[in-house]
C-alpha cells in the first residue's frame, strides 16, 4: 500500500472570468448560470446543464453585450 | 393589455425578490422623483455591492444604474474613470458615483425586465473584481451592444 498522501482533487474548475472573456470573444465554451441559492454565478461546460434547478441563465446577458459607445473625454 | 406602471413595478420586484433576495426592493413606486430599485448583491469572493436604479422614466427609457457602495476604485487604488467605453461606465451622478452601462438606449425596450438589468449588473461585478485582480479592462470580459443589434 502506497504511503503517498491522498490528495485532494479539486473539481475542474471553470474560471467565469475565463468564460466572460470568452463569452466576449464570441469563443464561448461554457455556459454562465446564476445560481440564487448561494448567490454566485457559475461557468459550466456547454451542454453540461445548470448547476441546481432553480439555476437561472445569464448567459444571453452577457452575449448580447454591454453599452459601450460612450465618450471618454475623461479617460 | 397594457398594465399600470405600480402593477408592473410590484411584479418586478417579485421577481427581483425570488432571485436576488429580499435585499432588492422597489423604492418609492408612487413617486416619479423617488421611485428607484436599490439593493445589495454579494460577489462570488463575497463583497457586497449596494446599488442604486432610479426610474424616473422607466420603462420608457432604459434606468440609469449605479454602484453607490464600495467606491470603485482601480487596481492602484484612483476612483474608476467615468464615460469609459473600457470600463462600461457613463457619468458620475452628483454623489460622485459612476453610471454603469448595460443596454444601449437604441436597444432598450419598454418590455425589458429589470431582472435583466440587475443580471447584467452582477455580470459586471464580476468583470469588475476580475479587472481589479489582473488590470484587464472590464471590457475584456463584457462584450459590447453591437450596432447591428435590433
Amino acid at each position: 500500500m502506497s504511503d503517498r498522501p491522498t490528495q485532494t482533487v479539486p473539481p475542474t474548475a471553470f474560471s467565469l472570468a475565463n468564460a466572460l472573456e470568452r463569452i466576449a470573444r464570441e469563443d464561448a465554451r461554457e455556459e454562465i448560470y446564476f445560481d440564487p441559492r448561494r448567490g454566485t454565478l457559475v461557468a459550466r461546460p456547454a451542454n453540461s446543464g445548470p448547476p441546481c434547478d432553480d439555476a437561472l441563465p445569464a448567459t444571453e446577458m452577457a452575449r448580447e453585450g454591454f453599452f459601450g459607445r460612450v465618450t471618454e473625454a475623461r479617460w | 393589455m397594457r398594465i399600470r406602471l405600480q402593477e408592473r413595478l410590484a411584479i418586478e420586484e417579485r421577481l427581483l425578490q425570488r432571485h436576488f433576495g429580499p435585499g432588492v426592493r422597489v423604492q418609492e413606486p408612487g413617486r416619479p422623483d423617488l421611485r428607484g430599485v436599490v439593493g445589495r448583491l454579494t460577489s462570488n469572493g463575497g463583497t457586497v455591492y449596494t446599488f442604486w436604479m432610479p426610474l424616473a422614466a422607466f420603462p420608457h427609457q432604459a434606468p440609469a444604474l449605479y454602484v453607490v457602495d464600495p467606491a470603485l476604485v482601480t487596481p492602484d487604488g484612483r476612483a474608476l474613470p467615468e464615460c469609459s467605453h473600457r470600463m462600461h461606465t457613463r457619468d458620475r451622478n452628483e454623489h460622485g458615483h459612476p453610471q454603469i452601462c448595460h443596454y444601449h438606449d437604441a436597444f432598450w425596450r419598454e418590455d425589458i425586465t429589470l431582472f435583466k438589468v440587475v443580471m447584467k449588473l452582477r455580470l459586471w461585478i464580476e468583470a469588475y473584481e476580475a479587472y481589479r485582480r489582473t488590470g484587464k479592462p472590464i471590457s475584456n470580459y463584457l462584450g459590447e451592444m453591437e450596432e447591428s443589434e435590433p
